[in-house]
């Protein structure tokens, strides 16, 4: 919490900054303070393990070559003949106590108001300690940008554009729904109202924001 | 996608200042999902810093085009986003059906609502840009500089190209070849090609097209050149690499009216999937097929078996994986089929009704000849025949020749449209009208003799699938009825004798009476329109030239008409073998029997070849023998490749000609492909060429050249006077946007898609570089082509192509019997085909059971597709690189334990046809069938990027400059090279010539008899 107000003083600076070189234009920046929790549901009853995702999440954030902000785990259960391929994606799962603000000893990583993690470039020192702290290996260092901490923040960008992660948008059979926990709507809603949703390891308890359907028994 | 150089210019203050817009921002977008418009924002980034993210489609300075992936050949609709002419964003097109799992918005939403909704795309359609912007994309004309296949390359003028190849001439005097090369000028004449036998068609029958990745469109503007211009039958396409062996099953059972059928993904309840790879490829693609029916089966509408060696990703969700033996589609089915037949498994109801019309009373929209009477004597001159009206009545009316008999319930025999229904299971003495006794059979029965001939027992070990899962899976599918179709594809029949496998196992669907029924087995519902007729005929002009003759794949010609044969016969013999085998029941598009013809100048030689975006020493089973072929300049005397780039076939080549890609160019119309769907989706580029340019500013590529060769040699229907309009005026076709945009008017206008269209118009003149040709049109013309325009095609719903639950663009009759096969005789035996369901292993030319053959050589090889790739040609796809950046030759850990291997361990794999073999690294599987090996195959390039080609001035001729070419070379990357192409170690038929094995029946390629050894390296 701390974090976040020391953040949002420091842009409100900012923009007073940008405000007067005429950069941003008055009224724009002056947004009402949101209750909203965007949260993300991935169905592996779906999930068709189609790299649709990763590719275009690649394209969007252009992650240095070999480090993806989000990927697809890629498993084998059981002996022939009763074998089956299995498909996990993997991401940020935008935690509420998030381990990786705790540790980052630069304030660098925060969370916003709703709940999405991000990191400050410009604090980060690259040590690396976030990346350790994660217990869901979903963050890395950057060697292209001198080792900045890297990793997924529901493409930001495009949320504020009133559009979906661009994962979200590129996923063929809907395995991935997209929704604000604090005003479910729609198939996000029914999946929190009939309970079916948990988190990727259950063993840690991180208040994550991305949660999974449990496979289908065959 | 944008270029990384843009990074630098954003400061550190700068992107400060967007995490205020970040984060209050995305307070208001939290609070989402209300369509509240924040375009107003300049384009932005992360709080990661200063790292550029994609535009997008709300974006104030971007370009929108809807337009038609051809990241496959699945024909999904893509939203292009450009800014400042690059590519910066691929998505889906929300009108688009096949981006939608076939539920696309209605087709009158406003265009400007639908930018705000998400519409998925493959992540090969995501990967595009690598594609477009491939530094090693040719953009001048190259001509051989060494000898051939030698990679030495010169750029040379339009002009020349032009002259070089319509005139031909001493074109290699200066490389020590004295040999006079023909030019397409030497293709233009009227005298027999084959002065022993004119059945064969004209000398221009020596020019042959060859074309890979080919659709519609570009189909029509090659086929327009080649057939009706320079009037050679000899456009051949490459069905049979891409599939011909299922599609032979489909075409046998409803007698060459529909090659591509399959269960309806979004009512059926049972799909039984055989050799297609829905979670990965097919066609419609994983975007549309696959991701149905995952998210139908989320909510347990459907389930779905998968029968295939390889527990392919769709096992992720199947019901059961059966890890079928390579080549034993066809004893399964048999073996389901005989397990129906003796527990009450086949709709019997259904296929009693004897005529159209009772189907359709019955509520069926397709009938089944299964009580149609077949003459079943051998001593009958008709043996084989059907039973007709005339073989009974002598004062018979010649459309008495179409009418079959059946026997009523009461016992009569009566022609079949008397009868609502037949009995299947009749077998009766007849006399016919010359009073001769002959035994009659009903088509069930025959089909059920061929079933019977093996037990239960026998097939399931044929299969190598357990005889419980046989008939579970047997009992499944009978339960669902209906609502229970087949899902086949490459695996199931491209092979040798696959035709009688993909037969039975199009035969399921028909005994159940799932066939054109919702939720059954179906066809594509067809085009939206017409593309050829309208204010613009397209198809005809003034000159046109109809081919004549026997293409040089013998697809569709029949051996029994040649000389070769009379001359054989006339010598004392039957006649057989044919040097070659002839097909002339084939769907055709036989590429691979094209290239055995060239090599084996059978039946006549071949003079200029045109290759268009084809890659065949890669993409074919076997490809490397016809290293050999093209090496050749007697089998090839001229050989010009059209293409993005120089790749492992056109270094063979000895010109080059670059072209566009889809993203620039390469208009067209775009149906559906089964099933069920009604569209024409339009493709539509979002930029500017990037290929040089002529001097009268028209880009480099296909129809550049081939309209410009037309001119040089005076063609007809190219040129200022070449497409006649309804007025009877003739239109110029002096550019590729004459023709594709007056198509585009013609199908616009004949789906009477709305005329007035303000807000479209807008939209194409501010998005669309093709607006720069609007003055092809009339003002009301634009308007209307605009509304389809500005939509990306024509779309129809699902729903409107059902009346209740019967299809209403599919087929009308199939067949358990196929009298035209039964009358069809092998060319090289003499002996007649199957008319009905036969087990058959598969065989080489001489009818030798492969297996048996290569006992010597332990394991299978397998092949398949990746969902991150498309055949030869992604391997610039920069991302699907990344994620894999190798394949490997995967092995069961049965067989891996018995070889001593672990992952990553080298080996090398040999077959009978190659000793060399090839090598790559195993991972150790249980996804594999023990005994087999499988390997995808987009990998193991040794050109296409990965290969160093020497070509002068080549900074100036690829589009990655310095990046990656001197003036003297372009440089091969090791990266574009990784892994291993199954292809190369592929069975060779040593009967014919060491030729690439073919089904001998209908040009079928073989890809799955090849057998291997496995040696552990060092």
């Amino acid at each position: 919490m701390q974090e976040r107000r020391s953040f949002l003083k420091k842009s409100g600076l900012v923009v007073l900054g940008l405000a007067t070189a005429g950069l941003t234009q008055p009224g724009k920046t002056a947004l009402a303070a949101s209750t909203g929790k965007p949260a993300m549901i991935v169905d592996l009853n779906r999930c068709t393990g189609c790299q649709s995702c990763v590719i275009a999440c690649k394209g969007q954030n252009q992650t240095t070559k070999g480090f993806f902000n989000t990927r697809i785990e890629i498993n084998e259960t059981g002996k022939f003949p009763k074998a089956r391929i299995s498909f996990i994606p993997r991401l940020c799962n935008q935690c509420e106590q998030p381990p990786c603000v705790k540790e980052c000893p630069e304030g660098a990583t925060f969370q916003l108001a709703n709940g999405i993690v991000v990191t400050d470039w410009a604090r980060c020192s690259g040590d690396g300690a976030c990346v350790d702290a994660c217990p869901y290996d979903a963050r890395f260092l950057d060697p292209e940008s001198g080792n900045k901490a890297d990793k997924c923040d529901f493409c930001i960008v495009r949320l504020e554009k009133g559009l979906e992660p661009a994962c979200v948008d590129a996923c063929p059979s809907r395995a991935r729904i997209f929704g604000d926990l604090e005003n479910p709507q729609g198939e996000f809603a029914k999946y929190i109202r009939q309970g079916k949703v948990v988190p990727p390891n259950k063993a840690v308890d991180t208040g994550v924001k991305v949660l999974y359907t449990v496979p289908g028994k065959r | 996608m944008t270029d990384n150089s843009n990074e630098n210019k954003k400061g550190s203050g700068l992107s400060r200042r967007h995490f205020l817009q970040t984060s209050t921002a995305t307070l208001a977008a939290a609070s989402l999902v209300g369509p509240k418009d924040l375009s107003a924002l300049e384009p932005d980034h992360s709080p990661r810093g200063g790292r550029p993210q994609a535009a997008s489609q709300l974006d104030k300075d971007v370009k929108i085009v809807h337009s038609v992936c051809l990241g496959c050949n699945a024909r999904c609709g893509n939203r292009q986003i450009v800014r400042n002419n690059r590519l910066e964003k691929i998505s889906g097109n929300p009108f688009h059906p096949y981006n939608s799992m076939g539920k696309p918005v209605d087709y009158a939403t406003p265009v400007k609502e639908t930018l705000k909704m998400s519409s998925p795309v493959c992540g090969k359609a995501h990967d595009a840009a690598g594609y477009v912007y491939n530094d090693r994309r040719l953009l001048q004309p190259l001509k051989r500089a060494g000898a051939r296949g030698e990679g030495k390359f010169e750029p040379i003028s339009w002009e020349q190209l032009i002259t070089e190849v319509s005139q031909g001439g001493k074109l290699f005097a200066h490389l020590g070849e004295k040999r006079e090369v023909p030019g397409l000028a030497a293709c233009l004449s009227d005298l027999p090609i084959d002065n022993e036998d004119p059945g064969l068609g004209s000398r221009r029958n020596g020019f042959v097209c060859m074309t890979g990745r080919l659709q519609s469109g570009r189909k029509e503007f090659i086929d327009r050149f080649v057939k009706s211009a320079v009037g050679s039958i000899n456009r051949i396409g490459h069905t049979d690499i891409c599939g011909l062996g299922f599609r032979m099953g489909n075409y046998t059972m409803t007698e060459g009216k529909q090659i591509e059928l399959k269960a309806d993904p979004w009512s059926a309840e049972y799909i039984l999937v055989f050799g297609a790879n829905i979670y990965e490829a097919l066609q419609p693609g994983l975007n549309t097929y696959g991701a149905a029916i995952a998210k139908r089966s989320s909510e347990k509408e459907v389930k779905f078996t998968i029968v295939d060696p390889r527990a392919q990703n769709g096992s992720v969700h199947a019901e059961e994986w059966i890890p079928i033996i390579p080549g034993q589609d066809g004893a399964f089915a048999m073996g389901m089929i005989r397990w129906m037949l003796e527990n009450n498994g086949c709709n019997t109801t259904y296929l009693q009704l004897a005529n159209h019309q009772a189907a359709l009373s019955n509520g069926y929209s397709c009938y089944s000849n299964a009580s149609h009477l077949v003459i079943d004597d051998s001593n009958h001159p008709d043996h084989g025949q059907f039973l007709r009206l005339t073989h009974l009545q002598k004062t018979s009316a010649d459309h008495d020749q179409d009418i079959y008999m059946v026997v009523t319930p009461a016992g009569e025999i009566v022609p079949f449209t008397a009868a609502t229904e037949g009995q299947l299971d009749a077998t009766l003495a007849v006399t016919d009208k010359d009073g001769v006794p002959l035994t009659v059979t009903t088509s069930f029965n025959l089909m059920k003799r061929g079933v019977l001939a093996h037990s239960l027992d026998e097939y399931a070990e044929m299969a190598g699938v357990p005889l419980e899962q046989m008939i579970r899976t047997a009992r499944d599918f009978s339960a669902h009825g209906q609502k229970a179709a087949v899902c086949q594809y490459h695996g199931a029949g491209n092979y040798c004798n696959g035709t009688y496998a993909a037969y039975a196992v199009a035969m399921l669907n028909a005994l159940v009476g799932s066939i054109g029924m919702k939720g059954g087995y179906l066809t594509s519902g067809g085009a939206a329109a017409s593309w050829k007729k309208g204010n613009y005929d397209l198809k005809k002009f003034p000159g046109q030239r109809k081919p004549k003759g026997v293409k040089i794949s013998r697809e569709g010609g029949r051996y029994e008409k040649t000389t070769e044969f009379a001359r054989k016969k006339a010598a004392g013999g039957t006649g057989y073998p044919a040097k070659r085998p002839w097909f002339s029941f084939t769907k055709g598009g036989l590429s691979v029997e094209a290239l055995s013809g060239i090599d084996g100048r059978y039946p006549y030689g071949c003079q200029v070849l045109f290759t268009y975006f084809y890659n065949p020493l890669y993409s074919t089973p076997g490809g490397y023998r016809y290293k050999e072929t093209l090496a050749d300049s007697d089998k090839v005397p001229l050989h010009v490749s059209i293409d993005i780039g120089i790749n492992e076939s056109n270094v063979y080549a000895d010109y080059i000609v670059p072209d566009v890609t889809y993203l620039e160019g390469q208009y067209g119309w775009l149906t559906p492909h089964a099933p069920a769907l009604k569209f024409t989706g339009v493709r539509i580029p979002c930029l500017e060429p990037l290929t040089g340019k002529t001097e009268d500013n028209r880009p480099y590529c296909l129809e550049t050249f081939l309209i410009d060769l037309a001119l040089a040699l005076d063609l007809p229907g190219f040129g200022e006077k070449a497409i006649p309009a309804k007025d009877g005026a003739l239109l110029p076709l002096l550019r590729a946007e004459d023709f594709y945009l007056r198509a585009y008017a013609n199908i616009a206008g004949n789906a009477k898609v709305p005329k007035r269209a303000d807000d479209e118009v807008a939209f194409v003149e501010r998005n669309y570089p093709l607006s720069a040709f609007r003055s092809l049109f009339s003002a009301q013309e634009w308007q209307q082509l605009c509304y389809m325009l500005a939509r990306g095609g024509v779309f129809t719903p699902y729903e409107t192509a059902f009346s209740d639950d019967r299809f209403l663009h599919g087929i009308s009759r199939v067949v358990l019997y196929n009298e035209t096969l039964a009358t069809t005789r092998n060319s090289l035996t003499g002996e007649r085909f199957s008319g009905t369901l036969n087990y058959q292993p598969p065989q080489d030319a001489a009818r030798r059971t492969i297996t048996e053959m290569d006992q010597d050589y332990p394991l299978s090889i397998i092949t398949y597709k990746m969902n991150v790739h498309t055949q030869s040609r992604t391997n610039c796809h920069k991302y699907a690189m990344e994620i894999f950046p190798e394949n490997f030759i995967q092995v069961n850990s049965r067989d891996a334990a018995a070889y001593g291997l672990k992952s990553g361990d080298a080996v090398r794999l040999v077959s009978a046809s190659n000793s060399e073999g090839i090598s790559g690294k195993v991972a150790v599987t249980e996804l594999v069938r023990p005994g087999c090996v499988a390997l995808s195959f987009h990998y193991g390039h040794n050109q296409s990027g990965a290969g160093t080609v020497t070509v002068a001035r080549a900074k100036e001729v690829f589009l990655g400059g310095a990046r990656v070419a001197t003036q003297s070379s372009l440089y091969g990357d090791p990266a574009l090279g990784t892994g291993t192409n199954p292809n190369m170690v592929s069975r060779l038929d040593e009967n014919l010539d060491h030729t690439p094995l073919v089904d001998t029946l209908a040009g079928i390629p073989d890809f799955s008899s090849t057998r291997v050894k496995l040696i552990k390296a060092g």
